[in-house]
């Protein structure tokens, strides 16, 4: 992954770290989104981050942000996936 | 005995889905900050990170204490004593809402409490007075 991606990755989450406590997430998808983050922010501190596992996490978060309707930040998360 | 993963088609189901809740009476920020304060906080890889005592001022908050990667962070001081009391709270995802104190000024003037919303639970740091 070329920096240019990794800060793209990163706005991501950070627009998603941002609204998390008003998604009106109940606590396992919160729990789910927060481990998500989490393995997002571990690749992206990696010399060399895994563009399957970031992928792999941004599907995750895809899949709980899909279940909240109206979310600003599903659109940024299927753009960086590319479906 | 090494479990085999889950296929790829089957979500895994083993591990109940948990957040890390740390609470820490840190006994004044600044003097942790030189014992490593930083080092132990990335050991603890919690989600939710709450000190009591930080016996700091806003003025006296470095930035090294405020931002820590991949963390908000939010912080009540105590307004009149200096060196006294004091709470901080740190979170990997923002919550709805935060509060700061009960409503009661003789509590809230000190730093005691800082209440965050997180939609599906109430997360509450909370340094209690001694019982006098």
């Amino acid at each position: 992954m070329d920096t240019t991606i990794c800060r793209a990755v990163e706005r991501v989450c950070d627009g998603i770290k941002a609204q998390a406590g008003s998604l009106d997430l109940d606590f396992d998808s919160l729990a789910e989104l927060v481990a998500d983050l989490k393995t997002i922010a571990d690749q992206l501190g990696s010399p060399r981050p895994k563009t399957a596992v970031v992928r792999e996490s941004l599907r995750s978060l895809e899949a709980v942000l899909n279940r909240f309707a109206g979310n600003r930040c599903l659109a940024d998360v299927r753009a960086l996936i590319g479906d | 005995m090494i479990e085999p993963l889950c296929p790829p088609e089957v979500e895994c189901q083993s591990k109940k889905k948990t957040l890390k809740l740390i609470s820490w009476n840190v006994n004044g920020l600044r003097a942790a900050m030189t014992k490593d304060f930083l080092g132990s906080f990335q050991k603890l890889d919690a989600d939710v990170v709450a000190i009591q005592e930080t016996k700091l001022q806003q003025a006296q908050m470095g930035e090294d204490m405020r931002r820590i990667p991949a963390y908000e962070s939010y912080w009540s001081h105590c307004e009149g004593k200096k060196g006294y009391s004091g709470v901080g709270t740190y979170s990997r995802v923002a919550p709805a809402a935060v509060r700061y104190g009960i409503g009661e000024k003789r509590f809230d003037a000190e730093g005691r409490i800082i209440e965050m919303d997180f939609g599906s639970f109430l997360f509450f740091n909370v340094y209690f007075p001694t019982a006098r």
